[in-house]
Protein backbone atom coordinates (compact mmCIF):
# COMPACT_ATOMS: atom_id res chain seq x y z
CA UNK A 1 0.00 0.00 0.00
CA UNK A 2 1.61 3.48 -1.14
CA UNK A 3 2.23 5.65 2.10
CA UNK A 4 1.82 8.94 -0.39
CA UNK A 5 -1.23 9.50 -1.86
CA UNK A 6 -0.78 11.00 -5.33
CA UNK A 7 -1.11 14.51 -6.68
CA UNK A 8 -0.21 17.48 -4.66
CA UNK A 9 -1.23 19.31 -1.27
CA UNK A 10 -5.11 18.38 0.14
CA UNK A 11 -7.34 20.82 1.39
CA UNK A 12 -10.60 20.68 2.57
CA UNK A 13 -12.49 24.07 0.47
CA UNK A 14 -12.46 27.43 2.73
CA UNK A 15 -15.96 28.84 3.09
CA UNK A 16 -15.62 32.41 3.91
CA UNK A 17 -18.49 33.74 5.35
CA UNK A 18 -18.68 37.81 5.81
CA UNK A 19 -21.15 39.64 8.06
CA UNK A 20 -21.84 42.93 6.94
CA UNK A 21 -23.17 45.14 9.37
CA UNK A 22 -25.19 48.61 9.57
CA UNK A 23 -23.69 50.56 12.27
CA UNK A 24 -25.64 54.04 11.46
CA UNK A 25 -27.38 56.17 13.77
CA UNK A 26 -30.65 54.84 13.49
CA UNK A 27 -29.57 51.51 14.26
CA UNK A 28 -29.03 52.88 17.78
CA UNK A 29 -30.81 51.24 20.57
CA UNK A 30 -32.88 47.87 20.22
CA UNK A 31 -31.80 47.75 16.62
CA UNK A 32 -27.87 47.06 17.51
CA UNK A 33 -28.48 44.87 20.24
CA UNK A 34 -30.51 42.57 19.12
CA UNK A 35 -28.47 42.12 15.74
CA UNK A 36 -25.45 41.66 18.46
CA UNK A 37 -27.31 39.38 20.00
CA UNK A 38 -28.19 37.50 17.37
CA UNK A 39 -25.17 37.31 15.77
CA UNK A 40 -23.39 36.11 19.20
CA UNK A 41 -26.25 33.39 19.30
CA UNK A 42 -25.32 32.01 15.88
CA UNK A 43 -21.70 31.21 16.79
CA UNK A 44 -22.69 27.54 19.00
CA UNK A 45 -24.64 26.80 15.31
CA UNK A 46 -22.22 27.60 12.64
CA UNK A 47 -19.56 25.37 14.90
CA UNK A 48 -21.85 22.71 15.15
CA UNK A 49 -22.35 22.67 11.12
CA UNK A 50 -18.58 23.13 10.58
CA UNK A 51 -18.39 20.00 12.88
CA UNK A 52 -20.64 18.24 10.88
CA UNK A 53 -18.88 19.04 7.51
CA UNK A 54 -14.88 18.63 8.45
CA UNK A 55 -14.71 19.38 4.80
CA UNK A 56 -15.25 22.56 4.43
CA UNK A 57 -13.29 25.35 6.39
CA UNK A 58 -15.70 28.25 7.72
CA UNK A 59 -13.95 31.45 8.13
CA UNK A 60 -15.71 34.01 9.56
CA UNK A 61 -14.87 38.11 9.60
CA UNK A 62 -16.90 40.92 9.53
CA UNK A 63 -17.65 44.72 8.33
CA UNK A 64 -19.16 47.59 10.00
CA UNK A 65 -20.31 50.76 8.49
CA UNK A 66 -21.02 54.40 9.21
CA UNK A 67 -18.99 57.67 8.00
CA UNK A 68 -17.32 54.82 6.82
CA UNK A 69 -16.42 51.50 6.11
CA UNK A 70 -14.02 49.44 8.37
CA UNK A 71 -13.19 45.73 9.51
CA UNK A 72 -14.74 44.77 12.45
CA UNK A 73 -13.20 41.69 12.62
CA UNK A 74 -10.30 41.92 9.76
CA UNK A 75 -8.69 38.51 9.91
CA UNK A 76 -10.86 35.29 8.35
CA UNK A 77 -11.41 33.84 11.63
CA UNK A 78 -12.11 29.96 11.84
CA UNK A 79 -15.59 29.27 13.39
CA UNK A 80 -14.10 27.69 16.14
CA UNK A 81 -12.23 30.81 17.13
CA UNK A 82 -14.68 33.51 16.47
CA UNK A 83 -15.61 35.49 19.19
CA UNK A 84 -17.85 38.67 18.43
CA UNK A 85 -17.54 41.79 19.94
CA UNK A 86 -20.04 44.11 20.22
CA UNK A 87 -21.23 47.09 17.50
CA UNK A 88 -22.01 50.69 18.74
CA UNK A 89 -23.74 52.71 16.68
CA UNK A 90 -23.64 56.22 14.96
CA UNK A 91 -22.96 58.00 12.35
CA UNK A 92 -24.44 57.77 8.66
CA UNK A 93 -25.07 54.71 6.24
CA UNK A 94 -21.86 54.16 3.69
CA UNK A 95 -23.08 51.15 2.14
CA UNK A 96 -21.29 51.58 -0.86
CA UNK A 97 -18.03 51.72 1.18
CA UNK A 98 -18.87 48.70 2.78
CA UNK A 99 -19.36 46.53 -0.35
CA UNK A 100 -16.24 48.47 -2.03
CA UNK A 101 -13.82 47.08 1.37
CA UNK A 102 -15.25 43.28 0.51
CA UNK A 103 -15.01 43.45 -2.82
CA UNK A 104 -11.56 44.32 -2.68
CA UNK A 105 -10.92 41.60 -0.08
CA UNK A 106 -13.03 38.99 -2.88
CA UNK A 107 -10.51 40.14 -5.21
CA UNK A 108 -7.23 39.43 -3.36
CA UNK A 109 -8.76 35.60 -3.05
CA UNK A 110 -5.82 33.69 -5.12
CA UNK A 111 -7.49 32.50 -8.75
CA UNK A 112 -6.19 28.71 -8.39
CA UNK A 113 -7.39 27.55 -4.65
CA UNK A 114 -10.14 25.24 -4.24
CA UNK A 115 -13.28 27.61 -2.28
CA UNK A 116 -17.01 27.30 -1.93
CA UNK A 117 -18.29 30.31 -2.72
CA UNK A 118 -18.38 32.84 -0.28
CA UNK A 119 -21.66 33.79 2.00
CA UNK A 120 -22.27 38.06 2.38
CA UNK A 121 -25.05 38.67 4.81
CA UNK A 122 -25.81 42.42 4.56
CA UNK A 123 -28.24 43.66 7.46
CA UNK A 124 -28.86 47.37 7.80
CA UNK A 125 -31.51 49.47 8.55
CA UNK A 126 -31.77 52.12 6.33
CA UNK A 127 -30.54 54.32 2.78
CA UNK A 128 -27.57 54.11 1.38
CA UNK A 129 -25.63 57.29 2.14
CA UNK A 130 -22.92 57.36 -0.34
CA UNK A 131 -22.31 55.71 -3.66
CA UNK A 132 -23.69 52.23 -3.04
CA UNK A 133 -24.50 51.74 -6.54
CA UNK A 134 -20.81 51.82 -7.43
CA UNK A 135 -20.13 49.27 -4.46
CA UNK A 136 -22.54 46.89 -5.91
CA UNK A 137 -20.83 46.76 -9.01
CA UNK A 138 -17.60 46.69 -7.62
CA UNK A 139 -18.31 43.45 -6.04
CA UNK A 140 -20.61 41.59 -8.79
CA UNK A 141 -17.14 42.75 -11.13
CA UNK A 142 -15.27 40.25 -8.57
CA UNK A 143 -15.67 36.26 -9.70
CA UNK A 144 -16.16 35.46 -6.20
CA UNK A 145 -18.55 38.62 -5.36
CA UNK A 146 -20.99 36.98 -8.60
CA UNK A 147 -21.13 33.85 -7.03
CA UNK A 148 -21.32 34.50 -3.44
CA UNK A 149 -24.38 33.64 -1.87
CA UNK A 150 -25.92 36.98 -1.05
CA UNK A 151 -28.66 37.99 1.50
CA UNK A 152 -29.90 41.00 3.09
CA UNK A 153 -31.65 41.63 6.08
CA UNK A 154 -33.25 44.80 6.01
CA UNK A 155 -34.31 46.46 10.01
CA UNK A 156 -37.62 47.97 10.18
CA UNK A 157 -39.60 49.56 7.32
CA UNK A 158 -37.36 52.55 6.44
CA UNK A 159 -35.01 50.23 4.55
CA UNK A 160 -34.26 50.81 0.86
CA UNK A 161 -35.59 47.21 -0.53
CA UNK A 162 -34.82 47.90 -3.84
CA UNK A 163 -31.00 48.95 -2.77
CA UNK A 164 -31.06 45.45 -1.23
CA UNK A 165 -32.59 43.37 -3.96
CA UNK A 166 -29.63 44.88 -6.33
CA UNK A 167 -27.21 43.52 -3.81
CA UNK A 168 -28.48 39.70 -3.62
CA UNK A 169 -29.59 39.88 -7.07
CA UNK A 170 -32.97 37.94 -6.01
CA UNK A 171 -35.44 39.60 -4.21
CA UNK A 172 -36.37 36.55 -2.27
CA UNK A 173 -33.09 36.98 0.01
CA UNK A 174 -34.10 40.17 0.80
CA UNK A 175 -35.87 39.34 4.56
CA UNK A 176 -37.76 41.97 6.23
CA UNK A 177 -37.45 42.08 9.65
CA UNK A 178 -39.99 44.14 11.31
CA UNK A 179 -39.17 43.31 14.77
CA UNK A 180 -36.26 41.95 17.52
CA UNK A 181 -38.10 38.26 16.98
CA UNK A 182 -38.12 38.26 13.63
CA UNK A 183 -34.57 39.89 13.34
CA UNK A 184 -32.92 37.28 15.55
CA UNK A 185 -34.48 34.69 13.69
CA UNK A 186 -33.65 36.21 10.20
CA UNK A 187 -30.12 36.30 10.96
CA UNK A 188 -30.23 32.54 12.70
CA UNK A 189 -31.48 31.38 9.53
CA UNK A 190 -28.81 33.18 7.41
CA UNK A 191 -26.26 31.41 9.54
CA UNK A 192 -27.33 28.05 8.26
CA UNK A 193 -27.01 28.42 4.51
CA UNK A 194 -23.26 27.59 5.07
CA UNK A 195 -24.59 24.06 5.56
CA UNK A 196 -26.06 24.22 2.01
CA UNK A 197 -23.23 25.75 0.70
CA UNK A 198 -20.60 23.80 2.07
CA UNK A 199 -22.15 20.14 1.05
CA UNK A 200 -20.21 18.56 -1.03
CA UNK A 201 -22.52 18.80 -3.64
CA UNK A 202 -25.80 21.22 -3.91
CA UNK A 203 -27.88 21.61 -6.61
CA UNK A 204 -29.08 21.82 -9.83
CA UNK A 205 -31.43 24.43 -11.65
CA UNK A 206 -29.02 26.96 -12.62
CA UNK A 207 -30.27 29.88 -10.33
CA UNK A 208 -28.29 32.46 -9.01
CA UNK A 209 -29.15 32.30 -5.06
CA UNK A 210 -26.62 29.28 -5.55
CA UNK A 211 -28.47 26.72 -4.10
CA UNK A 212 -30.10 28.45 -0.88
CA UNK A 213 -33.73 26.88 -0.22
CA UNK A 214 -35.71 29.80 0.34
CA UNK A 215 -38.34 27.32 1.45
CA UNK A 216 -36.78 27.17 4.94
CA UNK A 217 -36.92 31.29 5.17
CA UNK A 218 -38.69 31.38 8.53
CA UNK A 219 -42.51 32.97 8.09
CA UNK A 220 -42.94 36.41 9.44
CA UNK A 221 -45.91 35.40 11.39
CA UNK A 222 -48.63 38.05 12.63
CA UNK A 223 -46.51 39.50 14.97
CA UNK A 224 -47.59 43.41 15.02
CA UNK A 225 -44.86 45.65 13.80
CA UNK A 226 -42.84 47.43 16.00
CA UNK A 227 -40.53 48.98 13.81
CA UNK B 1 -3.31 5.37 -33.49
CA UNK B 2 -4.71 4.77 -29.73
CA UNK B 3 -4.83 1.34 -29.38
CA UNK B 4 -6.87 1.00 -26.33
CA UNK B 5 -6.73 -0.82 -23.14
CA UNK B 6 -9.35 -2.44 -21.23
CA UNK B 7 -10.72 0.11 -18.46
CA UNK B 8 -11.07 -0.24 -14.73
CA UNK B 9 -11.57 2.06 -11.81
CA UNK B 10 -13.13 2.71 -7.89
CA UNK B 11 -16.00 4.58 -6.91
CA UNK B 12 -16.26 5.34 -3.00
CA UNK B 13 -18.63 6.71 -0.77
CA UNK B 14 -17.26 10.79 0.26
CA UNK B 15 -15.83 10.90 3.53
CA UNK B 16 -18.82 13.69 4.49
CA UNK B 17 -21.28 11.42 3.35
CA UNK B 18 -20.37 8.69 5.74
CA UNK B 19 -20.32 11.39 8.16
CA UNK B 20 -23.81 12.68 7.72
CA UNK B 21 -25.17 8.76 6.20
CA UNK B 22 -25.52 9.86 3.11
CA UNK B 23 -25.33 7.11 0.35
CA UNK B 24 -23.00 7.62 -2.54
CA UNK B 25 -24.31 9.67 -5.45
CA UNK B 26 -21.82 8.48 -8.40
CA UNK B 27 -22.16 6.09 -10.78
CA UNK B 28 -19.61 4.10 -12.51
CA UNK B 29 -19.75 2.26 -16.09
CA UNK B 30 -16.87 0.55 -18.00
CA UNK B 31 -17.96 -0.85 -21.26
CA UNK B 32 -16.60 -2.06 -24.87
CA UNK B 33 -18.21 -4.69 -27.49
CA UNK B 34 -17.08 -8.24 -28.01
CA UNK B 35 -14.47 -7.60 -30.42
CA UNK B 36 -12.77 -4.76 -28.39
CA UNK B 37 -12.93 -2.42 -30.91
CA UNK B 38 -13.46 0.63 -28.70
CA UNK B 39 -13.89 1.05 -25.11
CA UNK B 40 -15.61 3.24 -22.96
CA UNK B 41 -16.23 5.41 -19.85
CA UNK B 42 -19.06 6.15 -18.38
CA UNK B 43 -19.12 8.42 -15.10
CA UNK B 44 -22.08 10.68 -13.78
CA UNK B 45 -22.07 12.26 -10.39
CA UNK B 46 -25.50 12.81 -8.30
CA UNK B 47 -26.48 16.53 -7.21
CA UNK B 48 -26.88 15.18 -3.51
CA UNK B 49 -28.61 18.39 -2.66
CA UNK B 50 -32.37 18.05 -0.70
CA UNK B 51 -34.16 18.66 -3.73
CA UNK B 52 -32.26 15.96 -5.30
CA UNK B 53 -32.92 13.08 -3.22
CA UNK B 54 -32.62 10.27 -5.76
CA UNK B 55 -30.19 11.27 -7.48
CA UNK B 56 -27.78 8.49 -6.78
CA UNK B 57 -30.89 6.47 -9.08
CA UNK B 58 -30.35 9.48 -11.33
CA UNK B 59 -26.41 8.90 -11.75
CA UNK B 60 -26.96 5.49 -12.14
CA UNK B 61 -29.97 5.92 -14.89
CA UNK B 62 -27.28 8.45 -16.89
CA UNK B 63 -24.55 5.69 -17.29
CA UNK B 64 -26.85 3.60 -18.64
CA UNK B 65 -28.81 5.33 -20.84
CA UNK B 66 -26.06 7.08 -22.17
CA UNK B 67 -24.05 3.37 -22.72
CA UNK B 68 -27.55 2.18 -24.53
CA UNK B 69 -27.01 5.19 -26.81
CA UNK B 70 -23.03 4.88 -27.69
CA UNK B 71 -23.43 0.72 -28.04
CA UNK B 72 -26.61 0.51 -30.14
CA UNK B 73 -24.03 2.79 -32.78
CA UNK B 74 -20.87 0.80 -32.45
CA UNK B 75 -23.44 -2.12 -32.87
CA UNK B 76 -24.47 -0.77 -36.20
CA UNK B 77 -21.65 0.27 -37.52
CA UNK B 78 -17.53 -0.05 -38.02
CA UNK B 79 -15.85 2.07 -35.63
CA UNK B 80 -15.01 4.04 -38.57
CA UNK B 81 -18.37 4.59 -39.52
CA UNK B 82 -19.53 5.41 -35.68
CA UNK B 83 -16.03 7.86 -35.39
CA UNK B 84 -17.95 9.72 -37.98
CA UNK B 85 -21.42 9.70 -36.36
CA UNK B 86 -20.07 10.66 -33.19
CA UNK B 87 -18.19 13.62 -34.95
CA UNK B 88 -21.22 14.61 -36.90
CA UNK B 89 -23.86 14.49 -34.23
CA UNK B 90 -21.75 15.23 -31.50
CA UNK B 91 -23.74 18.73 -30.78
CA UNK B 92 -26.94 18.48 -31.27
CA UNK B 93 -28.41 14.77 -32.15
CA UNK B 94 -26.16 12.53 -29.66
CA UNK B 95 -26.55 15.03 -26.73
CA UNK B 96 -30.54 15.35 -27.76
CA UNK B 97 -30.87 11.31 -27.57
CA UNK B 98 -29.21 11.20 -24.25
CA UNK B 99 -31.33 13.76 -22.61
CA UNK B 100 -34.39 12.05 -23.82
CA UNK B 101 -33.14 8.52 -22.85
CA UNK B 102 -32.32 9.23 -19.23
CA UNK B 103 -35.86 11.03 -19.05
CA UNK B 104 -37.52 8.23 -19.98
CA UNK B 105 -35.81 5.79 -18.26
CA UNK B 106 -35.99 8.03 -15.17
CA UNK B 107 -39.95 8.00 -15.97
CA UNK B 108 -39.97 4.81 -15.69
CA UNK B 109 -37.63 3.72 -12.95
CA UNK B 110 -39.84 6.41 -10.57
CA UNK B 111 -43.10 4.53 -12.02
CA UNK B 112 -41.67 1.15 -10.96
CA UNK B 113 -40.36 1.78 -7.79
CA UNK B 114 -43.79 3.42 -6.95
CA UNK B 115 -42.93 6.92 -5.96
CA UNK B 116 -45.12 10.03 -5.99
CA UNK B 117 -46.02 11.59 -9.33
CA UNK B 118 -46.63 14.89 -9.86
CA UNK B 119 -46.79 17.09 -13.04
CA UNK B 120 -44.71 18.68 -14.61
CA UNK B 121 -42.54 15.41 -13.89
CA UNK B 122 -39.73 16.36 -11.17
CA UNK B 123 -36.68 15.83 -12.80
CA UNK B 124 -34.90 17.84 -10.44
CA UNK B 125 -34.93 14.63 -8.00
CA UNK B 126 -33.08 12.83 -10.22
CA UNK B 127 -30.72 15.30 -11.28
CA UNK B 128 -27.16 14.69 -12.38
CA UNK B 129 -24.58 15.08 -14.34
CA UNK B 130 -22.51 12.83 -17.22
CA UNK B 131 -18.83 12.71 -18.04
CA UNK B 132 -18.42 10.06 -21.48
CA UNK B 133 -15.00 8.96 -22.86
CA UNK B 134 -15.05 6.89 -25.55
CA UNK B 135 -11.24 5.69 -27.55
CA UNK B 136 -11.00 3.33 -30.90
CA UNK B 137 -7.91 3.07 -32.57
CA UNK B 138 -9.05 5.83 -35.05
CA UNK B 139 -10.51 8.68 -32.61
CA UNK B 140 -10.70 9.91 -29.32
CA UNK B 141 -14.53 10.83 -28.12
CA UNK B 142 -15.14 12.73 -25.14
CA UNK B 143 -18.56 14.53 -24.01
CA UNK B 144 -19.66 16.28 -20.70
CA UNK B 145 -22.53 17.53 -19.33
CA UNK B 146 -21.66 20.03 -15.53
CA UNK B 147 -18.51 19.57 -13.68
CA UNK B 148 -15.90 16.43 -13.31
CA UNK B 149 -12.87 15.94 -15.41
CA UNK B 150 -11.51 14.21 -18.41
CA UNK B 151 -8.17 13.82 -18.88
CA UNK B 152 -5.47 12.47 -20.87
CA UNK B 153 -1.60 11.97 -20.87
CA UNK B 154 1.15 12.62 -23.31
CA UNK B 155 4.92 12.60 -23.36
CA UNK B 156 3.95 12.38 -19.46
CA UNK B 157 2.35 15.30 -19.11
CA UNK B 158 -1.32 15.27 -18.20
CA UNK B 159 -3.93 17.93 -19.25
CA UNK B 160 -8.06 18.16 -20.00
CA UNK B 161 -9.36 17.17 -23.00
CA UNK B 162 -12.59 19.41 -21.98
CA UNK B 163 -11.92 22.70 -19.93
CA UNK B 164 -13.34 21.55 -16.97
CA UNK B 165 -16.65 23.61 -15.72
CA UNK B 166 -16.22 25.60 -12.67
CA UNK B 167 -19.03 27.46 -12.05
CA UNK B 168 -19.59 27.68 -8.17
CA UNK B 169 -21.98 25.57 -6.11
CA UNK B 170 -24.49 25.22 -9.37
CA UNK B 171 -24.18 22.53 -12.45
CA UNK B 172 -25.64 21.65 -15.25
CA UNK B 173 -27.52 18.61 -15.38
CA UNK B 174 -29.46 16.15 -16.99
CA UNK B 175 -32.55 17.27 -15.03
CA UNK B 176 -32.80 20.79 -16.91
CA UNK B 177 -35.32 21.19 -19.56
CA UNK B 178 -33.11 21.13 -23.04
CA UNK B 179 -29.86 20.16 -21.01
CA UNK B 180 -28.84 18.88 -24.72
CA UNK B 181 -27.83 22.54 -24.99
CA UNK B 182 -25.06 22.10 -21.99
CA UNK B 183 -23.46 19.42 -23.46
CA UNK B 184 -19.71 19.77 -23.91
CA UNK B 185 -17.58 17.89 -26.67
CA UNK B 186 -14.58 17.20 -28.66
CA UNK B 187 -13.64 14.54 -31.18
CA UNK B 188 -10.04 13.76 -32.02
CA UNK B 189 -9.28 11.65 -35.36
CA UNK B 190 -6.09 9.53 -34.04
CA UNK B 191 -4.60 8.24 -37.82
CA UNK B 192 -2.16 6.06 -38.49
CA UNK B 193 1.15 7.42 -37.16
CA UNK B 194 -0.50 9.99 -34.46
CA UNK B 195 1.31 10.53 -31.25
CA UNK B 196 -1.20 9.33 -29.48
CA UNK B 197 -1.88 10.05 -25.21
CA UNK B 198 -0.72 7.15 -23.03
CA UNK B 199 -3.90 7.14 -20.52
CA UNK B 200 -6.64 8.94 -19.75
CA UNK B 201 -8.60 9.30 -16.67
CA UNK B 202 -12.49 10.06 -15.75
CA UNK B 203 -13.27 11.52 -12.63
CA UNK B 204 -16.36 12.81 -10.81
CA UNK B 205 -15.52 16.46 -9.45
CA UNK B 206 -15.01 15.05 -5.82
CA UNK B 207 -11.30 14.50 -6.97
CA UNK B 208 -10.06 17.38 -8.07
CA UNK B 209 -11.88 19.30 -5.20
CA UNK B 210 -9.44 17.58 -2.84
CA UNK B 211 -6.38 19.36 -4.44
CA UNK B 212 -5.24 22.84 -3.51
CA UNK B 213 -4.77 23.81 -6.47
CA UNK B 214 -5.50 22.30 -10.06
CA UNK B 215 -1.71 21.74 -10.66
CA UNK B 216 -1.99 19.62 -7.34
CA UNK B 217 -5.06 17.57 -9.65
CA UNK B 218 -2.70 17.14 -12.96
CA UNK B 219 -0.05 16.08 -10.45
CA UNK B 220 -2.37 13.32 -9.25
CA UNK B 221 -3.26 12.32 -12.55
CA UNK B 222 0.92 12.23 -13.44
CA UNK B 223 1.67 10.16 -10.38
CA UNK B 224 -1.18 7.19 -11.36
CA UNK B 225 0.47 7.32 -15.21
CA UNK B 226 3.68 7.13 -13.55
CA UNK B 227 2.74 3.77 -11.27
CA UNK B 228 0.90 2.43 -13.60
CA UNK B 229 4.19 2.71 -15.99
CA UNK B 230 6.20 1.26 -12.95
CA UNK B 231 4.12 -1.25 -11.07
CA UNK B 232 1.35 -2.41 -13.59
CA UNK B 233 -2.62 -2.36 -13.49
CA UNK B 234 -2.88 -4.64 -10.94
CA UNK B 235 -0.92 -2.87 -8.14
CA UNK B 236 -2.39 0.56 -9.52
CA UNK B 237 -6.34 -0.90 -9.64
CA UNK B 238 -5.65 -2.65 -6.29
CA UNK B 239 -4.66 0.45 -4.53
CA UNK B 240 -6.67 3.13 -6.06
CA UNK B 241 -10.02 2.72 -3.91
CA UNK B 242 -7.46 3.35 -1.04
CA UNK B 243 -6.15 6.28 -2.36
CA UNK B 244 -9.90 8.10 -3.32
CA UNK B 245 -11.23 7.21 0.40
CA UNK B 246 -7.83 8.55 1.96
CA UNK B 247 -8.14 11.60 -0.17
CA UNK B 248 -12.25 12.69 0.05
CA UNK B 249 -10.98 12.76 3.99
CA UNK B 250 -8.02 14.65 3.88
CA UNK B 251 -9.93 16.71 0.66
CA UNK B 252 -13.32 17.35 0.01
CA UNK B 253 -15.53 14.71 1.60
CA UNK B 254 -17.71 14.44 -1.70
CA UNK B 255 -17.85 11.05 -3.30
CA UNK B 256 -15.11 9.72 -5.66
CA UNK B 257 -15.31 8.11 -8.67
CA UNK B 258 -12.25 7.66 -11.14
CA UNK B 259 -11.55 5.32 -14.18
CA UNK B 260 -8.28 4.75 -15.76
CA UNK B 261 -8.24 3.94 -19.54
CA UNK B 262 -4.70 3.13 -20.71
CA UNK B 263 -3.09 2.77 -24.36
CA UNK B 264 -0.94 0.64 -25.94
CA UNK B 265 1.02 3.68 -25.92
CA UNK B 266 1.95 3.30 -22.39
CA UNK B 267 4.52 0.43 -22.65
Amino acid sequence: MSKKLPGGEMTSRILDFIWIADCSGSMDGEKIQTLNYAIRQTIPDMRKEADDNPNASLMVRAVKFSDGASWHVATATPIDQFNWTDLTAGGVTSLGMALDLVAAELNSFPTDTKRLPPVLVLLTDGQPTDDYKKGIDSLLNTPWGKKAVRIAIAIGKDTDLDVLGQFTGNSELVLEAKNPQLLIKFIKWASTVVKTVSSPRAAADGGSDAGVDVNTIPAAGDDDDIW
Amino acid sequence: MVNPQAAFGAKVRGAAHIKNGKPCQDALLISTDEEKRYFAVYVADGHGSAQCAYSDDGAQVAVESAHSVFYSIFCENTPAEAGELLNAHKDIWLPKKIESEWKERVKKFHSDKERMLSEPFPFLLYGSTLLVLIVSDGFIFSMQLGDGDIVSISDGKADWILKPERVGVYVHSLCLENSWQYFRSVWTPQPEGTESPEMFLVSTDGYSDCFLSDAGFLQAVTDIHHLFKSSGKEATEEQLAHWLEESSAAGSGDDITLAILPSGNIV
